[in-house]
């Protein structure tokens, strides 16, 4: 039977931005199958100590599971075609969130404005921040260490790098999730839209238009 | 009388405390200036909640902008583009 | 409670990154496995306020400060699970080297199982 390798590149498995040329590690044997397993050792250990129920722990994963760009694009389709909606969702998106009974419970949810004159992208250049409870987990890109350099200090480039170019005239504003906001970018309505129902809206939203990088569908074709 | 000592408009700068353990003021925005746009509440500081103080007192926190161009030596791209950050207010000073 | 570490002039750390130099971003997805889920249910099951054992600002502070190397070799997921190690372990709830020798038993189990030979009683193929 094969040893096992900490970095085992059969596996076809990434370490996102580990070094997969770092010498062995210290503590085991710590692949991804080691922290698989101890997962399931962690979850044991809390469930024998009557800290946490495993029912719990299922019902948390679906919940978690339940946090899908679908809920993005309720609040942005609505901002698209109710005026007075978007000026609450700008003003407090969690109380926005809300009223279209979509729970967020980070202590804040900021959405910010593209308009012709301006645009916005997000990161968390110190972790990993996002907007979980509405979006889920973030992809890895935005949470590896490329992006969260890269993204204050020339967020042309690397918008440029993501397929979107902002013309020179428009500002591009930068916002960091340093501390308690979180945020989602309002992306402009695409033009050519206004036959759309808000469904056929909702499904134009994609999770990289809500962070800024990319801008939404133009068709539910695309 | 205001419970807060910034607002909307003034134009801070970040201090660059020595501050140790869990801080959330990244170092690139250190001893820049900036305007302050928002000021955002009061939250227990995560400075103390990292190591299981949980108690008060709150801090009192702001969103902070500031031009890339000065932010960044070597900025390409737009004068008119920004950078917005939140600070706690122990970190700031009126510029 | 642990006490903070003395102060370091200027960077607060290597988790603090921001406009720093690095290479490409890259930009493929990568797949949820059930053990990031898990490890995450598990946080946020620790940290509600009925429990607050492992808040995100503990663990943070965890991955902050459990050294570069680290940071720099483990994945994202990874780094979480040993922050949560950390701070149970700092507060009694684990052991943490009574938690390393239950998992390398559980992988070495698991192994010897993978290892066993095929049934003998496989069917020929007719």
């Amino acid at each position: 039977m094969p040893h096992d390798h900490p970095h085992d590149h059969e596996h076809g498995h990434k370490h996102d931005d580990a070094d997969p040329h770092a010498p062995a590690p210290d503590f085991g044997d710590a692949s991804s199958r080691w922290y698989e397993v101890a997962s399931d050792v962690m979850r044991d250990m809390l469930i024998e100590q009557n800290v946490i129920a495993a029912r719990e722990v299922r019902k948390q994963i679906e919940l978690m599971e339940s946090k899908t760009i679908q809920l993005g694009g309720k609040l942005i389709a609505r901002a698209w075609v109710d005026p007075e909606f978007r000026k609450t969702l700008l003003k407090d998106g969690k109380a926005a969130a809300a009223a279209l009974g979509i729970p967020v419970t980070e202590a804040s949810l900021t959405v910010v404005e593209d308009t012709p004159q301006v645009r916005n992208v997000i990161v968390c250049t110190l972790c990993s921040c996002y907007p979980r409870s509405l979006l889920g987990q973030p992809p890895a890109w935005y949470r590896n260490k490329a992006y969260r350099s890269r993204v204050v200090r020339e967020p042309r480039k690397v918008l440029a790098e993501f397929g979107s170019v902002v013309p020179e005239n428009v500002e591009l504003h930068v916002h960091d999730s340093n501390a308690d906001l979180r945020f989602i970018v309002l992306p402009m309505r695409p033009a050519g839209t206004e036959k759309m129902s808000e469904a056929e809206l909702a499904a134009l939203v994609t999770r990289d238009s809500l962070i800024g990088v990319a801008p939404p569908r133009v068709s539910s074709t695309h | 009388m205001s419970d807060h000592r910034f607002a909307p408009g003034d134009r801070v700068r970040v201090l660059d405390l020595p501050k140790p353990g869990h801080v959330r003021t990244p170092h690139y925005i250190r001893q820049k200036l900036g305007r302050v746009t928002e000021y955002t509440g009061k939250v227990l500081n995560p400075e103390d909640l990292a190591y299981g103080r949980s108690s008060g007192p709150a801090v009192n926190g702001y969103r902070v902008v500031f031009d890339q161009s000065h932010v960044w030596p070597d900025y390409q791209g737009s004068p008119n583009d920004k950078l917005h950050i939140e600070v706690y207010e122990h970190w700031l000073e009126k510029a | 409670m642990t006490t903070p570490p003395p102060p370091t002039p200027g960077r607060c750390g290597y988790h603090d990154i921001g406009g720093l130099t690095a290479g490409e971003i890259d930009p493929a997805e990568e797949p949820i496995e059930f053990w990031h889920k898990q490890n995450e249910a598990m946080r946020g099951l620790l940290g509600d306020p009925l429990r607050r054992m492992v808040t995100v600002d503990e663990m943070r502070r965890a991955f902050e400060t459990f050294g570069e190397d680290k940071y720099n070799r483990l994945s994202f997921y990874e780094r979480r699970l040993e922050a949560m190690v950390d701070i149970l372990t700092e507060k009694g709830l684990i052991d943490r080297d009574a938690f390393m020798k239950r998992v390398d038993a559980a992988l070495a189990a698991r192994a010897a199982a993978d290892a066993e030979p095929p049934s003998t009683t496989a069917t020929a193929a007719t």
